[in-house]
């Protein structure tokens, strides 16, 4: 090769090296009681036991108990002590680690398993294939949306709260038995869809460990499942990726990774782990760039921007409309989805016009800039669910300790604390909490900003196309900032 | 060479905003007492918002239009109830700058833990103070992602 060929070369390499993504470490060696675990067949099971024992007793509380709100087991610890967990801790520091003991799917899955723990190569149902048009986040979009919309009345009536999960998990087990794997979390479960996109911050994360042994592989048995030929190879015995997914195959992103561990059991070469990474890693990832998922950004921020002005807002008209006054109803509905779907993607479209007007170029499509660059929202949604979160978790937590002696407001006293009264926690700091955490979310989404822009376009433009896209995001933070503060 | 203008201008950013704020600070409303009349009902207080200025004594005469409600005012340790059609009286200085919300205490339907009040008290300094640290962040976070790109 001549030096002018080598020298093409390198440029070409200097351009397409990837974004630095810094270190892993693998978490199931650093952690051999937890790479014990994980190759127990009972692992998940035991992880959806206590979590469908507190679900049972949310339906019954929800269905039977007080309809008071405050007062029932079902609103305190779905809406207040479950979201307060899942969005402060286990999203942003777990991925979808909820999937894996989520009870909604569990009895559907142990139908079409017809097992509880061990791996049974022959199941039930009519394992019929997920139509191809509907392979995408759209449904679970739109069934968000839906709760989302009614979500002041979910959140606040007992009733409505446990005839929904009731009704979640009758969906799921009429989905199992219909369709194969667990169709319903991939493609249908309104919580999945935004503990996908969220957890792709987060800094752990399922992947196979050598390229070139699943290259080799001729088993496939994270996709498939285990087969007597793989188990003489090695592995526990494990079903197939239940969410479609295929690790070996080279997933490189958390949205649609379940953390059930099946294909770590299923591998037979014990070549599938899971890491410890930076956060945010996967929002890099240029092949999942979607507009489905893109959606799914707007959606999540809009909501909260929304809620911080319907729920926590000081404003009582539009608090009587959301709780289905009348005709009022109509108009924040129309508020509440205009906004959401006209107004977000309306302004987010603007931005990526401006974006590109000033990366001077015409070589990269609109529509290609404005689903990269939803992926920038990420961090900032996330962080600003988290200070929403807080402004309602804090105050209001409290009622958990009493709920807990009485959860169906019979006048139960299970642990003599049915009378600890209700005391907001951190009155007043609030505040001084949100704005620390907006501020981290906008750096970080920044930085990810930065970096898709730099996939997306060439060196100089992404440098110009950086700046609209900051003041977008300091735009963005300036209306929680004022919704919280001012 | 960019960088330094950069840097001046950010520099120039700094000690403008802090010029206008020691401004409205020295000229800021010498405290008073100010009175207002406030309706509870589900699931709101009206008026939603109201304004004062640091140190002023605020006294809130808040009356309930329907059924038992109560005022907790976060961080300032106040809980009243308000029984139906009677009329609270609730004293205290404005002491800190900034929102403070105050809330239903007395579990009143569905939609109580929203039933939330805002008083202003001005000059809202942690909203400026806030605002302005959020470009601050934005623009050293642009910084040093071009920085890092160049190292
Ligand atoms: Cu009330």
């Amino acid at each position: 090769m001549d030096d002018e060929a080598v020298g093409a070369k390198v440029t070409r390499v200097a351009e397409t090296k990837p974004v630095k993504i810094g270190w892993k470490r693998d978490l199931l060696q650093l952690a051999p009681f937890l790479r014990w675990l994980v190759f127990q067949r009972w692992f998940q099971f035991t992880l959806i036991v206590p979590n469908l024992l507190a679900f049972t007793i949310v339906i019954l509380s929800g269905i039977f108990g007080i309809p008071v709100g405050a007062k029932n087991f079902s609103i305190i610890f779905v809406w207040i002590v479950w979201w307060a967990l899942l969005i402060v801790v286990l999203v942003p520091f777990g991925a979808r680690v909820w999937c894996a003991m989520c009870p909604i799917p569990a009895f559907g899955e142990w139908l079409q398993r017809k097992s509880f723990v061990s791996f049974v190569s022959q199941g039930l149902g009519l394992g019929k294939r997920w139509p191809r048009q509907l392979r995408n986040l759209w449904l679970a979009n739109f069934g968000f949306l839906t709760i989302a919309l009614f979500s002041p009345i979910v959140t606040t009536r007992p009733v409505v709260t446990g005839f929904l999960l009731l009704g979640l998990m009758a969906v799921a087990v009429v989905m199992h038995l219909v369709f194969e794997r667990r169709a319903f979390c991939r493609y249908l479960c309104p919580v999945g869809g935004f503990l996908g996109l969220y957890s792709m911050a987060a800094p752990v994360e399922l992947r196979r460990i050598d390229a070139e042994v699943c290259r080799q592989c001729r088993f496939k048995s994270c996709y498939r499942g285990s087969t007597p030929e793989s188990l003489k190879v090695g592995g526990i015995g494990g079903y197939g990726c239940p969410n479609f997914e295929f690790p070996g195959g080279g997933m490189e992103r958390n949205t649609y990774c379940l953390l059930c561990t099946e294909c770590v059991k299923a591998c037979p070469y014990g070549n599938i782990t899971i890491n410890l990474r930076p956060f945010g890693t996967d929002l890099l990832v240029e092949k999942g760039w979607k507009l489905d998922e893109a959606f799914k950004a707007f959606i999540m921020l809009g909501s909260a921007i929304l809620y911080s002005i319907i729920m926590i807002g000081p404003w009582g008209t539009l608090k009587s409309w959301a709780n289905l006054g009348g005709w009022g109803f109509l108009g924040y509905a129309g508020m509440f989805l205009g906004s959401i779907l006209v107004l977000a993607p309306g302004l987010h479209l603007g931005m990526s016009a401006l974006v590109r007007k000033i990366a001077g170029t015409r070589s990269v499509p609109l529509s290609e800039v404005f689903v990269n660059t939803s992926y920038a929202l990420v961090p900032l949604g996330l962080f600003g669910w988290i200070a929403f979160s807080l402004a309602f978790v804090l105050p209001n937590i409290s009622y958990a300790v009493s709920v807990l002696s009485d959860p169906f407001g019979w006048g139960w006293d299970l642990f003599g604390t049915k009378s600890y009264p209700w005391t907001p926690y951190a009155p007043g700091i609030v505040p001084y909490l949100q704005v620390p955490l907006l501020l981290v979310g906008l750096a970080w989404s920044v930085f990810v900003g930065t970096g898709i822009l730099h996939k997306t376009f060439e060196e100089a433009q992404a440098r110009k196309a950086s700046v609209p896209l900051t003041a977008y995001l300091i735009g963005g933070t300036l209306v929680f900032l004022a919704l919280y503060l001012g | 060479m960019q960088r330094n203008r950069f840097f001046f201008i950010g520099i120039a950013i700094i000690v403008l905003g802090a010029a206008a704020a020691g401004f409205a600070w020295v000229h800021r409303p010498a405290p008073t007492e100010r009175e207002f009349e406030i309706t509870a009902r589900q699931f709101a207080f009206d008026p939603p918002r109201i304004t004062v200025n640091l140190g002023d004594t605020v006294i809130l005469r808040v009356r309930s239009e329907d059924i038992t409600h109560g005022v907790y005012i976060d961080g300032y340790g106040i809980d009243v109830k308000v029984p139906p059609q009677e009329e609270a009286e609730i004293t205290f200085v404005a002491n800190r700058p900034g929102k403070i919300r105050y809330r239903c205490s007395a579990i009143c339907g569905p939609l109580h833990p929203f039933m939330v009040g805002e008083i202003i008290v001005r000059p809202n300094i942690p909203l400026a103070g806030s605002a302005f640290l959020a470009m601050v962040v934005g623009v050293v976070a642009l910084g040093y992602a071009w920085w890092r790109k160049e190292a």
